[in-house]
């Protein structure tokens, strides 16, 4: 009893049942797993095309048409198995045509002991030639693959032998491959056919027919070379098929191939059309078995090299391959036109593209009228086997003298066909009784079946398809009856054609249409190298017209598919789709079809006008499905539209009551916020608070800090102005100590100054402003009274504007220096103002008789006087800068100290300017420096070795009223930190008392 | 007797009125403060002027024009015209035409001083900072050197210090690293110091400058008297 897997839990429930007995879930609208969901999708599938299935599937039921996203419906397919073929069966039951019945015997009488026994071959190898056996066991088996391809596998692992094959059997990847490996590699026996490779062609071979390896196979696999080897080997007629199912020794060869090979190479008796499926399958869902039909003939009658014998690239369209097998098969069959029905011009147009393609194969392809002498009245695509390849007819030939000469409808036709002739009661005249050909056991196989009575074993041997084709054409010439029979069938009015026909011709059309770029596949429609023996059309095949000429682009499926790896063929097979007709053909409905009234007439109703096969529908536009689905879905079901139930109606229950039925949770609609976020909310919202508040202004105490204005200034002037009241500071007495400090700048500044040479000129800068001239001239007397007094001669320029005059009146005015009386002109040049800042330094500091090349009188100062002779800033003896401002004194060392050389630079600066002036002296750019006053004091007193007067300058006139005015200032800052210091704690405890 | 108005007297009567102005700021902003301020603006521009006119314009444009060769008149062209196109930014509408001078003294100043503060004081005064730790140098002793480097490194780090603001990120807010703000106090005090240092000199250079006015109002009463 089979098991329906619950869509929703996943576990087996008997099909019994209506609702999963884990989960209570509803399993009929689901009407069983989708067998293929079982099968993994490769890539290049189209995923229509599985959806189409399933939609088939689940509609099928009812009638409704296909849906996307809906799975087939997993029938039990054991019951399927009074519906496959008779030659299926037979292999599957292990069952041999006698030797009489055989269509193999004659092909292979002596050569081959094997063909005359390939059953118990097979029988011995485990029952692989019952590959078909667990069909019976599908509906026991919960595989996800397809029941068919279940109960291949689940029959052959139980029952076939432990060769290679089976053992790939055991991956789970291969196991959809794995019953197409059987299905090949069991039957696989040495064919008696002996035609040409079918790789080569029998134009460019024409030793084909006795040379089973023809030459210039160079571009032919080694596998299939081994495969042709084997063959010829045994005595036997090597087919192309058979080469194929050689690969020993050859590393590309698919595992799967190997094992055929070894399996064929043990029961030496492979049915052709199972051999062919060994062939590298296309990434299409066409069953290999359904190829190897196509490769067969293709191969037996039309010996193209692989190369030149494309496959047709099935798999971009969803044209079932067997019938695009068939079509090639009928494409390279050379139908005799004695034999084959006249074309049928009015059906053409509702006739099926593979039947047309059948048909336009004898227009395609000349066949002599000899292929039909030893063709018989076999099919073509029965023909198009090794074992009766057209190349061979004159070995079938000599055969048929060895054997028994058996009605050649007997032999070449499938007892299922020929069942379907003796019911159809069609006149077997119309069909060319010639010399048994060369057949492969299963067509043996039908040709026993077709010697029994037909009543005998129409349920077994004739699948149930097919035997209701016959029941329904036995009361009127039904239409398969008259599809297999050689007689030309008129044409089939296009309202007879069968809707699923129809469909299909339109699949067919527009696959071919976008897989004619794919010229390896494409069919060379080169002549046979002999006349086919098999050239007989039957019946159901000639009756059509053919709806496209048999040209190269009619794709074949042999060949030698170089494009296709062996890993690809296995994975195409693997994600082939079940071929649904095998789930949907069952013995019950096809009782339950009425039969056609029209028998044996080439009528336009002759075509069973049956329910569209489930395979064939997945395989129909959706579009088509969609318009019908609109009409017949329930509105009421719910569809799903997302998850792996989408595209499914009435999957899950839509009751109410059964869904949520606990009360929603209630969320907190409060924000959830971070403490630190709360924290720069509540910043905000006092800053915010804060700005609307109006501050209230503190009162400030003003009035302090004009008394302590007042008092500083008193203070200050009074300590300042004291000095000179009292007179202290003229002679020299001096309320401040003379200071003992001696400073090393002073010393370094003296040294500098002694060591000038005489009589050169030293440049003085007056880079001060008139505000703090009497800092700068009191700084500046003791430096320029010991310059003057070695004599050298000054050259005065300034950067500011009122420097030169500044320049004038310290040397007129200053004391000490004033008494030096130094002459204008003579002793001194004034050079005036550099304009430019920086710049006019630089300039000056590069080219000083060009930056200022008059002096301040006018007169040139260059060309006489003391700067004669002087050309550069490094001429100069010595180079004294006074300022007041650290920028000045910072451009001079900047601009003119790399123009300076060995010249010394001295510095005579404003206490002010000091703290920035001090570091370029530390670093030696500055050789001297004398700052503010209490520096000028100890230089001052340092000149006393120039004379006594010379000690009582300036410095020493204001050293008493600067001691004591910087005494009064420290006392000032004293006390006002100390008054700072308790206001502020008074203020603290103010404050303090205030809160407290 | 006829009273004979000697120079120094005028000369020392004018100074001491405008200090005595200058002075009057201690009760406050007032008039005769700005009339003294005024006076020294006037008479400042005014000699600037006219030492730029007698010591810039005349001798290096005008007088290269009118006297000079053709080469110096096409020299002392250039700063003429460059000199009228400055004068263009007076109006608004034509100051565009001063761009090309003020962009000409801007370069050029900009260059010359990035110029002389990287070749004058950017690595004299690195290499004057490493010398301090040469224990070879001569001078102080190598306690005194390395005392006065020591100091002047770390015053140098902790004030660099002090001025770095850079702080993490933390659930209380940006703060800085503790190590941060120690040597940023650090810092701090040298940065006291060294503005100490600066007011102690100005307070020294204005009190000399006042004590030179103090000297003279005394003197010229002294003259008087």
């Amino acid at each position: 009893m089979a098991d329906v897997r619950c869509p929703m839990c996943g576990k087996p429930n008997p099909e019994v049942l209506e609702e999963c007995q884990f989960c209570g879930a509803r399993l009929k609208p689901v009407l069983g797993p989708l067998s293929g969901d079982s099968q993994t999708i490769k890539p290049g599938e189209e995923p229509t095309k599985r959806n189409t299935s399933e939609l088939e599937k689940i509609n099928l039921s009812r009638g409704a048409p296909i849906h996307p996203g809906e799975a087939p419906t997993k029938k039990n397919t054991a019951e399927l198995e009074r519906a496959l073929p008779a030659w299926l069966r037979n292999l599957r039951e292990g069952k041999r045509p006698a030797a009489g019945e055989s269509m193999a015997e004659p092909s292979a009488p002596d050569s081959s002991p094997a063909v005359s026994k390939p059953v118990p071959a097979l029988d011995s190898s485990g029952g692989t030639q019952d590959w078909l056996s667990g069909l019976s066991k599908a509906a026991s088996e919960e595989e996800e693959v397809p029941d068919w391809l279940a109960g291949l596998r689940g029959g052959k692992s139980v029952e076939s032998a432990p060769t290679p094959a089976a053992d790939e059997e055991l991956s789970p990847e291969l196991s959809n491959a794995d019953w197409m490996a059987r299905l090949g590699g069991e039957p696989q026996e040495p064919t008696p056919e002996p035609p040409a490779a079918a790789n080569t062609p029998a134009a460019q071979q024409p030793g084909s027919e006795t040379s089973p390896e023809p030459s210039g196979m160079d571009d032919t696999l080694d596998w299939l070379k081994s495969l042709q080897s084997e063959p010829s080997a045994a005595q036997e007629p090597p087919s192309a098929f058979n080469a194929r199912l050689e690969p020993a020794g050859v590393d590309d060869t698919p595992d799967w191939l190997k094992s055929l090979q070894s399996e064929s190479s043990a029961a030496q008796e492979p049915p052709p059309a199972f051999n062919a499926r060994l062939e590298p399958a296309g990434k299409d869902d066409t069953p290999d078995w359904l190829k190897s039909l196509q490769s067969e003939s293709s191969a037996a009658q039309e010996p193209a090299p692989a190369d030149e014998v494309p496959l047709e690239p099935a798999g971009k369209d969803d044209t079932p391959d067997w019938l695009k097998s068939m079509q090639s098969t009928s494409s390279s069959v050379q139908v005799p036109p004695a034999v084959e029905a006249p074309p049928e011009p009015a059906g053409a147009d509702n006739t099926p593209d593979w039947l047309k393609s059948l048909q336009s194969e004898p227009s395609g392809a000349q066949e002599p009228p000899a292929a039909l002498q030893g063709g018989d009245n076999l099919p073509e695509w029965l023909s198009g086997l090794p074992e009766i390849s057209a190349q061979n007819n004159t070995r079938a030939q000599n055969e048929n003298e060895n054997k028994p000469v058996e009605p050649a409808q007997t032999e070449s036709i499938p007892d299922w066909l020929d069942q379907l002739k003796q019911k159809s009661v069609l006149p077997e005249s119309t069909a060319p009784t010639e010399a048994a050909m060369p057949a492969p056991d299963w067509l043996a196989g039908f040709g026993s079946s077709a010697a029994q009575p037909p009543a005998a074993a129409p349920a077994e041997n004739v699948p149930d398809w097919l035997s209701n084709l016959q029941e329904k054409s036995t009361p009127g010439s039904g239409t398969p009856a008259a599809a297999f029979t050689s007689e030309p069938q008129p044409t089939n009015p296009p309202g007879d054609m069968p809707s699923w026909l129809s469909q299909l011709q339109a699949d067919v059309n527009n696959a071919q249409e976008a897989q004619q770029h794919k010229d390896d596949f494409d069919v060379v429609p080169t002549p046979p190298a002999a006349p086919k023996g098999t050239g007989v059309l039957p019946d159901w095949l000639s009756g059509i017209e053919p709806a496209m000429p048999s040209s190269g682009s009619i794709p074949a499926l042999i060949g030698d598919n170089k494009d296709n790896a062996p890993g690809e063929q296995a994975d195409t097979a693997f994600s082939m789709e079940a071929p649904d007709w095998l789930s949907k053909l069952n013995p019950e409905q096809a009782a339950e079809k009425p039969a056609q009234p029209n028998e044996g007439q080439p009528e336009p109703g002759s075509l069973e006008t049956a329910e569209l096969p489930s395979w064939v529908q997945a395989m129909r536009p959706v579009e088509s499905v969609v318009e019908q689905k609109t009409a017949l879905v329930d509105e009421s079901r719910i569809a799903e539209i997302s998850g792996p139930l989408a595209g499914l109606r009435g999957v899950l229950p839509s009751e109410p009551g059964l869904g949520m039925l606990r009360k929603p949770p209630a969320y907190s609609t409060k924000l959830q916020v971070s403490d630190g976020q709360q924290r720069y909310a509540a910043t905000l919202e006092r800053m915010i608070a804060g700005e609307s508040n109006p501050r209230i202004a503190k009162p400030m105490r003003l009035p302090s800090s004009q008394v302590l204005r007042w008092l500083i200034a008193v203070l200050l002037i009074l300590a300042v102005g004291l000095p000179f009241v009292i007179g202290t500071n003229v002679n020299g007495v001096g309320i401040a100590p003379r200071t003992a400090v001696v400073s090393s700048d002073q010393f370094a500044t003296d040294r500098v100054i002694d060591g000038l040479p005489a009589n050169v000129p030293v440049l003085v800068a007056f880079d001060y402003d008139p505000a703090l001239s009497g800092e700068l001239e009191a700084v500046a007397a003791p430096v320029i009274d010991r310059l003057l007094s070695k004599g050298n001669p000054l050259a005065v320029i300034s950067t500011s504007p009122t420097g030169p005059i500044l320049a004038e009146h310290f040397l007129q005015t200053t004391p000490l220096v004033k008494d030096y009386q130094y002459p204008g002109g003579n002793k001194y040049i004034n050079l005036g103002y550099l304009a430019g800042g920086p710049a006019g330094i630089l300039y000056f500091a590069d080219t000083p008789a060009e930056a200022i090349p008059v002096g301040v009188d006018g007169q040139p100062a260059w060309s006489a006087g003391p700067l004669q002779g002087i050309q550069k800033l490094s001429d100069f003896a010595a180079v004294i800068i006074l300022t007041d401002n650290a920028d000045t004194g910072r451009n001079w060392i900047e601009q003119a100290g790399p123009q300076l050389g060995s010249t010394p630079m001295l510095m005579v600066i404003s206490a002010q300017a000091e703290p920035m002036i001090r570091p370029y002296l530390d670093s030696g750019q500055l050789k001297g420096l004398v700052s503010g006053l209490s520096e000028a004091k100890i230089y001052e007193q340092a000149n006393q070795s120039l004379g006594p007067i010379h000690q009582f300058g300036l410095d020493n006139q204001y050293w008493d009223s600067f001691s004591v005015g910087m005494l009064v200032a420290e006392l000032l800052i004293v006390a006002g930190v100390v008054l700072g210091v308790v206001a502020d704690w008074r203020a603290r405890h103010k404050d303090s008392g205030e809160g407290a | 007797m006829p009273v004979t108005v000697s120079h120094d007297l005028v000369s020392g009567f004018i100074s001491f009125l405008l200090t005595l102005m200058i002075l009057s700021y201690l009760i406050g902003d007032n008039p005769v403060f700005r009339v003294a301020v005024y006076i020294f603006i006037g008479v400042s521009a005014g000699y600037v002027a006219a030492v730029a006119w007698w010591q810039v314009l005349y001798p290096k444009v005008f007088l290269p024009l009118t006297t000079g060769s053709f080469i110096e008149r096409l020299l002392a062209l250039i700063p003429l015209i460059l000199g009228v196109l400055l004068l263009m930014k007076l109006s608004s509408r034509t100051a565009w035409l001063g761009t090309p001078s003020v962009a000409f003294l801007v370069g050029v100043g900009a260059a010359v001083a990035v110029g002389g503060a990287v070749m004058g004081t950017l690595i004299p005064q690195t290499q004057a900072s490493f010398n301090v730790f040469n224990p070879t140098s001569s001078g102080e002793t190598w306690l005194a050197r390395l005392a006065y480097g020591a100091i002047m490194l770390v015053g140098t780090i902790t004030t660099l210090v002090y001025f770095h603001f850079g702080a993490k990120s933390t659930p209380g807010g940006p703060q800085r690293s503790k190590l941060v703000i120690w040597l940023g106090w650090i810092g701090q005090v040298f940065i006291a110091i060294t503005l100490g240092v600066l007011f102690a000199g100005v307070f020294a250079a204005a009190l000399t400058a006042m004590i030179e006015r103090l000297n003279s109002i005394l003197f010229f009463l002294s003259t008087l008297f």
